[in-house]
């Protein structure tokens, strides 16, 4: 009943033992990242500043990381880098994201390809329109395609809220989505 | 005759489920609850619809050039290795290109004098050299009279060239 959808998404191939500098992380895994930085903040323009900020903290942090699972560790840089800009941006509001504006809950320019695939800028626009908290936790397990107890660690909170929040979240992406057909 | 067992609402064990991430009692508690209750299968149904859109978003493009731009500025702050000595020498450059202007700016008023008894190339290096590193007070320069207004328009400049020299060196 279930079967097709209990498989895990498509993942980066990144279990490896070899550190990768910081020029083939930004190279190879780029278009991940950008992805990651797009679904959480809903618009081109501040997907790039999210990027840039990850890269830098990838830099950073590259000296500590163990090798394992970079698109985690990657996913989990640039999902901090969004929930850290959203309380910057709360405590000084002058520029919201998306759901703390419904104006700009649209999506400001549908790549091409998602234009012709149809359906992907309702998707996204849904997507916007989450609650953070649920957004970051619906993005790194659908997106990202991270195991709960890894959105767990990353977010800093029990698996059942993260449970929770990934379950409440693409309920109301449903809602959202209800005129869309099937 | 007892009244049979309430089924609980559908919960977010249906998307642990979806994920494969129930244990195996969890997992076979929502199995039962699904295949007797319609309101569980339409639920299921809902939650796995709003789960295959988001899987089945394709990557997103970053705009063209994007991560060219960021490849070629690297990577900034302290871990950028080329930033220092690429600051020191274009620092160093525009020192030496402020003192070649210096030593045109100073010669062309000495080759104009009309009493034709104007320094020497070397006497005016030595002028130059001495003027801008401040050892020495240049003792042939007039103080005041006709020659006083290029005497300080040269001294001005020159302490401006002096100072790019000290930033220039503060390395």
């Amino acid at each position: 009943m279930a079967d097709d959808a209990t498989a895990p998404a498509p993942r980066t191939p990144d279990e490896s033992d070899v550190i990768p500098t910081w020029e083939e992380i930004a190279r190879d895994h780029g278009r991940f990242l950008y992805t990651v930085a797009y679904r959480l903040a809903g618009n081109d323009s501040d997907a790039q500043d999210l990027v840039q900020e990850a890269l830098i903290r990838v830099g950073k942090g590259l000296e500590r990381y163990q090798p394992g699972s970079l698109t985690g560790w990657l996913a989990r840089i640039v999902t901090n880098v969004f929930l850290d800009e959203v309380r910057r941006r709360r405590r000084r509001p002058t520029d919201p994201f998306p759901d703390d504006d419904p104006e700009r809950v649209l999506p400001t320019a549908p790549a091409a390809d998602e234009v012709a695939s149809g359906l992907s800028d309702e998707v996204q626009t849904a997507l916007g329109a989450l609650p953070q908290d649920f957004r970051g936790a619906v993005v790194l397990c659908d997106v990202a395609g991270l195991p709960y107890e890894e959105i767990a660690a990353q977010l800093g909170v029990p698996v059942g809220t993260v449970r929770s929040r990934i379950h409440r979240g693409r309920r109301l992406l449903r809602a959202a989505l209800a005129e869309v057909p099937r | 005759m007892s009244a049979p067992p309430a089924v609980p609402a559908p919960d977010d064990r249906l998307s642990g489920y979806l994920d494969g991430e129930l244990a195996s009692t969890e997992r076979a508690a929502v199995e039962r609850l699904v295949a007797e209750s319609g309101v569980w299968r339409a639920e299921l149904d809902e939650v796995q619809f709003a789960r295959n859109r988001l899987r089945g978003l394709p990557p997103r493009e970053a705009p063209p050039g994007f991560f060219e731009r960021l490849l070629a500025d690297g990577l900034p702050g302290p871990a950028r290795s080329v930033s220092p000595v690429a600051t020191r020498w274009r620092r160093l450059t525009a020192a030496a290109v402020a003192a070649a202007a210096v030593v045109a700016v100073l010669a062309v008023p000495e080759r104009d004098d009309p009493a034709g008894g104007g320094p020497t190339a070397t006497e005016a290096g030595r002028r130059e050299v001495r003027t801008v590193t401040g050892a020495v007070a240049d003792p042939d320069r007039p103080r005041d009279g006709a020659g006083a207004d290029d005497s300080s328009h040269g001294d001005g400049l020159v302490e401006r060239i002096a100072e790019s020299f000290t930033d220039a060196f503060r390395w």
